[in-house]
C-alpha cells in the first residue's frame, strides 16, 4: 500500500525530527528510513537516497541539537550579567560538547549577527580572537567570522 | 524583549511608572559596565572569564578575583563610591545598587542612579531600561538589593 507521497517523505521525516521534543538523537539512523515500509516509487526520491550518506543525516541532526541548545541558552541566560554564569548553563555546555562539528552552525549564527557563541569559540578551540581588552563581542564576532574563513 | 519573560524575571517592573526601555539591545556591555558609565565592555572578576573573547579584565589586583558581593563593593571603591544608607536621590551624588540572589552572597547585578533620581539597568543580554527605584529589578534572577553605593558627582 502506498503510504505516503514520497515527494513529501524527507520534509515530513525531517519536520517531525525537528520539532520532536526529548528524543533520542543517537537512535535515529539513515536505515531508519531504509527499513521503513514506505514504499519508495518516485525515481529522483529513491536515487536521492540511496546517495545520500549517513553522515548527511549526523550533520543535520547535530543542527536540530544546536539550534534547541541555543534557543534554551538564550532564553536562559538573556538576563545575566555574569559571563561565569553564561558559559556554565548546561545547554551551553552542550554546544561546547559539540565541538568542532558545532563550528559551521555558529558561523551560520555569527555570520547573521554577532553574538555570544564566540565564547563557545573560545572554548572548543581553546584561544581568543584577540588579546587586546577592548576588544568587544560585536568585533570578536567579526574576527573570528575572518579568521574561520580564511 | 519578550513581555512574558520580563514579567517573570522582573515582577515588580509592570506596576513602575518610570519602566521603559531606553536603548536597543546591545551585547558588548553588562550591567556592571553599565553602572560603572562604561558600555564598550564586560566588566566581571576574571576568575573564570579571562579566555573570554569581549570581557574586559583590567580588574584592580588588590582585589580578590571572586563575584562576592564584597568584591562588587571594592570595585565601586576604586570608582570612588562608598557604601551608604539608601537609595534616596541626593542632589551631588551618584548611587549604584548591588544586588545578590538570597541565600548567596554571590553579586548578581548592579543599578544607577541618574541625575533626578530614575534609575538605569542594562539587563545581561538585553536593553538598557529605566526604573523609580532599585527594588523594581528584584526577583528571581537578581535576587534583592543587598548595598547602595554613592560617590560625589
Amino acid at each position: 500500500m502506498k503510504l505516503l507521497n514520497l515527494n513529501n517523505l524527507a520534509p515530513i521525516v525531517i519536520s517531525s525530527l525537528a520539532f520532536t521534543p526529548n528524543m533520542n538523537y543517537q537512535t535515529f539512523k539513515y536505515n531508519d528510513i531504509a527499513d521503513n515500509n514506505i514504499k519508495i516509487e518516485d525515481k529522483n526520491t529513491l536515487n536521492h537516497l540511496n546517495i545520500a550518506q549517513e553522515s548527511t543525516y549526523t550533520s543535520l541532526l547535530t543542527k536540530i541539537k544546536f539550534k534547541e541548545h541555543l534557543e534554551n541558552w538564550n532564553l536562559n541566560t538573556m538576563f545575566l550579567s555574569s559571563p561565569n554564569q553564561i558559559i556554565e548553563d548546561s545547554d551551553f555546555k552542550e554546544i561546547v560538547k559539540l565541538g568542532y562539528s558545532a563550528v559551521p552552525f555558529i558561523i551560520e549564527e555569527l555570520e547573521e549577527k554577532p553574538n555570544f557563541l564566540v565564547w563557545a569559540l573560545n572554548l572548543i578551540f581553546g584561544y581568543k580572537i584577540s588579546d587586546d581588552p577592548s576588544t568587544t563581542i560585536v568585533e570578536a564576532s567579526r574576527m573570528w567570522l575572518k579568521f574561520l574563513k580564511s | 524583549m519578550d513581555d512574558n519573560l520580563l514579567s517573570k524575571a522582573f515582577p515588580f517592573l509592570k506596576e513602575d511608572s518610570e519602566y521603559k526601555i531606553t536603548s536597543k539591545k546591545d551585547i558588548n556591555y553588562n550591567c556592571i559596565a553599565w553602572a560603572a558609565i562604561y558600555d564598550d565592555r564586560w566588566l566581571w572578576p576574571p576568575h573564570g572569564a579571562i579566555h573570554l573573547d569581549g570581557v574586559y579584565n583590567v580588574w584592580p589586583k588588590n582585589i580578590p578575583e571572586n563575584n562576592d558581593i564584597e568584591t562588587f563593593i571594592e570595585l565601586f571603591k576604586t570608582f570612588g563610591y562608598d557604601v551608604c544608607e539608601n537609595s534616596n536621590y541626593e542632589e551631588g551624588f551618584r548611587k549604584v545598587a548591588l544586588y545578590v540572589k538570597p541565600g548567596t552572597n554571590l553579586c548578581t547585578h548592579a543599578a544607577r542612579q541618574k541625575r533626578g533620581g530614575i534609575w538605569t539597568s542594562k539587563l545581561g543580554k538585553e536593553n538598557d531600561i529605566s526604573h523609580s527605584s532599585p527594588e523594581s529589578v528584584e526577583g528571581p534572577v537578581y535576587g534583592k538589593v543587598a548595598y547602595i553605593l554613592k560617590k560625589r558627582n
